[in-house]
């Protein structure tokens, strides 16, 4: 009997190549599209993607359900999302989706339907050697998708496939118009799913009510009044108005220098800034660590982002505890409390976790 | 692969006598009703036709029946079109008896009216069977009721309510009230099954679908008893006795009354599909444990066979029966796509869990004992396999 495949639609192209690829191979492929939670119209699983995945699958001539993950994304990746920013953290909701809803809920149901594995759109690639499986970065270095995935395991992985990881993403929508698939010009996602038609600072102020506070300078002195913490995001420049720094060491006469959000001090409520200098540090610590192949590496010495997107920095790891402490070998501008760090050796994906 | 399908209470196949009644509508008598010239005429007769099957079958005037375009239109225009006829008469707020477990073309339509405050409406409970006490009916009553509406049977669990008691009832209470009290009955699924005599019920309006008994889709019927005021809201002509507007669907019409002459015609059958129904409880009973039959055990519709799997979801059982050629649904269709769960299992009192494991198997004319041995073959494993504790799914271990 032909092998069994789940494959997550959303009705973008990645995703109806991943399905397409896997179809042409042999598999007996199933078409399943998740429904999540929003706060009006979701912007990734709305209609529109819904129709546009489901002609896909019948293009393709494979089975299609929708499944309602609604509540399950609501409980664990909006609740949290909240729940992170009212204690000043900025959160990466979309790797506790990919931990939770897509490589937790999904894949069980991806195995009750019999299937072996379940495939989806990322640009990461994975490779089994010797029974354990390894995360690369995707070809496609403008797309890689690795830094949302570090919370993977062993026993995740062995049901997973990333077939997309191998291409570029002009590949990808070259294989659609090959496949004649009308998702081959789809616009890319963009932004939080969930907060519908809302910019981040609306929804958040559905959820969270703000409480104004001083904004300080880094030796104490009171130069203004923030509007609500979870407002703010450390690093950030705009937004930052009706300053008097009379009293600050950061008056200097004739010109300020640009100012930055250095720290959110959640305990006293108020928002810390600075110069660009003092946004740099050096090193970090790290909670809720993940191994992607179950234990700590031995090298001491790997490479760390901070960010999506970001460039990868050598580090020196040291375990403390449950925690890690990581030293940089050049300082790295806006940390920021609640983001992924994430941890790579050459382009091999090690690990991650949550930056206190 | 070969392809069961158990879910008629979604819609069934049309009936080849129907397609074949419908046929000469499309090519050949094409004429609008309404025209005077003999196109017009041949199917203004067909139309006239249609209405006294339809009549003679619900035991009414052919003047009673009004024809739309399915079971969703006609209770919004049971409910709706009662209430705006009230206000043109510029009264004060009326009040609406209904219950917890009505489908969604019933339940929505009033949730709009109370949403836009031109009516108050009292839900009433069930028990855990769905059934509801007419009793509760009484206690529910008030000065400004203006409506009482209540399905004829379940569409999700297959429970029969007592319309027939319910009707007696309000006709007793308005014979010492100035303001009469109507009633409505939703019976899109009850008609091959049960007695729809509207004299028998005792019901002011009847709502029934085409394509639930062998009919086309898009084709329903609404009885209204002579007398009773209802404004109409579709506008732009004088069809269906100035109450419902729009040049009529004539095939499906002549359908629809063919499948109702079929219904009466075909009787007989209803007891195979009750032993193959039984056949397919009773299997599931030995075979699987934790298996909760839902709605009335007794009081329910004869192809109806309806439960909740206990530790799992209906919907993982779905698309594994599906997968291997079996159609079955876990609710409603109308609900399915958002996997809710069912508003009538959690007004019977199931809790969420329990509700998630629904399931709907309802069975046709053209079921075999080989489909319902198919079945009772495959489900038992698909049912063992996914109660096999899985290390994902946080649902399961209870994060």
């Amino acid at each position: 009997m032909k092998k069994r495949i789940v494959v997550a639609m959303s009705g973008g192209v990645d995703s109806s190549v991943c399905a397409a690829l896997l179809k042409k191979q042999g598999f007996e492929v199933i078409g399943v599209f998740m429904k999540l939670w929003s706060l009006d119209e979701n912007k990734c699983c709305n209609i529109e993607s819904l129709e546009a995945a489901r002609k896909v699958a019948s293009i393709l001539d494979i089975p299609f359900y929708v499944v309602d993950l609604k509540k399950e994304f609501k409980e664990f990746v909006v609740d949290d999302y909240v729940t992170e920013y009212s204690r000043c953290h900025t959160p990466n909701p979309c790797v506790i989706c990919n931990k939770i809803i897509k490589f937790d809920y999904l894949l069980k149901k991806t195995l009750d339907l019999g299937a072996s594995h379940l495939a989806t759109g990322h640009y990461v690639r994975l490779k089994s050697i010797n029974s354990t499986h390894h995360l690369f970065t995707g070809i496609d270095e403008t797309k890689d998708q690795s830094y949302f995935l570090w919370s993977l395991t062993q026993s995740q992985l062995k049901h997973l496939l990333f077939p997309i990881g191998e291409y570029r993403k002009p590949e990808v929508r070259e294989i659609a118009k090959r496949f004649d698939l009308p998702t081959a010009q789809r616009a890319e996602s963009q932004g939080l799913c969930f907060v519908g038609n809302l910019t981040q600072d609306q929804f958040l102020k559905e959820f969270i009510k703000f409480k104004s506070g001083p904004i300080l300078d880094l030796k104490g002195a009171m130069v203004g009044e923030h509007r609500g913490l979870p407002l703010y995001t450390i690093g950030q420049r705009k937004g930052i108005i009706g300053l008097n720094l009379k009293r600050s060491y950061l008056w200097k006469k004739g010109k300020t220098p640009p100012l930055y959000v250095v720290k959110l001090d959640n305990t006293n409520n108020s928002l810390i800034i600075g110069e660009e200098q003092d946004l740099y540090q050096k090193e970090l610590l790290v909670e809720k660590i993940n191994w992607i192949l179950g234990v700590q590496p031995q090298t001491k010495r790997i490479g760390a982002r901070v960010r999506y997107g970001h460039p990868i920095t050598m580090a020196q790891i040291h375990s403390q505890g449950r925690r890690l402490k990581v030293k940089f070998t050049q300082p790295i501008r806006a940390i920021t409390p609640g983001q992924s760090i994430v941890f790579y050796l050459n382009d091999e994906l090690l690990g991650g976790g949550i930056i206190i | 692969m070969k392809r069961i399908y158990l879910d008629y209470a979604a819609t069934g196949p049309t009936k080849p006598e129907v397609l074949k009644a419908m046929e000469p509508f499309f090519l050949q008598k094409f004429g609008n009703p309404s025209s005077l010239h003999s196109f017009g005429q041949e199917t203004r007769a067909a139309l006239d036709k249609a209405r006294g099957q339809v009549a003679k079958f619900l035991n009414c005037k052919s003047g009673e029946i009004l024809f739309t375009s399915g079971g969703t239109e006609s209770d919004n225009l049971a409910i709706l079109g009662v209430v705006f006829e009230y206000y043109h008469q510029a009264k004060n707020k009326p009040h609406i008896i209904t219950s917890s477990v009505e489908h969604h073309a019933v339940l929505h339509t009033c949730q709009y009216l109370e949403k836009k405050s031109e009516a108050e409406v009292t839900y009433i409970k069930t028990d855990n069977r769905g059934l509801i006490n007419p009793e509760d009916i009484k206690k529910a009553m008030k000065p400004n009721t203006l409506l009482v509406s209540i399905m004829y049977a379940n569409n999700e669990i297959g429970t029969v309510e007592p319309i027939r008691e319910i009707g007696k009832y309000i006709e007793k209470v308005n014979k010492d009230r100035d303001n009469k009290v109507y009633f409505h009955t939703d019976a899109v699924q009850a008609i091959e099954y049960l007695n729809c005599d509207v004299k028998y019920l005792h019901v002011d309006l009847l709502s029934l679908s085409a394509h639930k008994f062998g009919g086309p889709k898009g084709v329903g019927a609404l009885f209204v008893k002579e007398g009773t005021a209802i404004k109409r809201l579709i506008h732009g002509g004088d069809q269906e006795y100035h109450r419902r507007a729009g040049t009529e669907n004539v095939p499906g019409i002549v359908g629809l009354a063919k499948a109702i002459e079929l219904v009466v015609r075909d009787k007989s059958k209803n007891e195979k599909i009750r032993k193959l129904r039984d056949k397919l409880i009773q299997g599931i009973g030995k075979k699987i444990p934790d298996v909760i039959l839902t709605g009335d055990p007794k009081n329910r519709l004869l192809n109806n066979a309806s439960f909740c799997f206990n530790f799992i979801e209906g919907e993982s059982i779905l698309i594994n029966l599906d997968l291997q050629g079996v159609a079955v649904s876990t609710g409603s269709a109308c609900s399915s796509g958002s996997l809710d769960p069912s508003h009538v299992l959690i007004a019977c009192g199931f809790d969420h869990q329990t509700a998630q494991g629904s399931l709907r198997f309802t069975l046709g004319e053209q079921t075999t004992k080989e489909d319902i041995d198919y079945v009772l073959s495959i489900l038992p494993d698909i049912v063992k396999k996914l109660r096999k504790m899985s290390p994902f799914g946080r649902k399961n271990v209870g994060v």
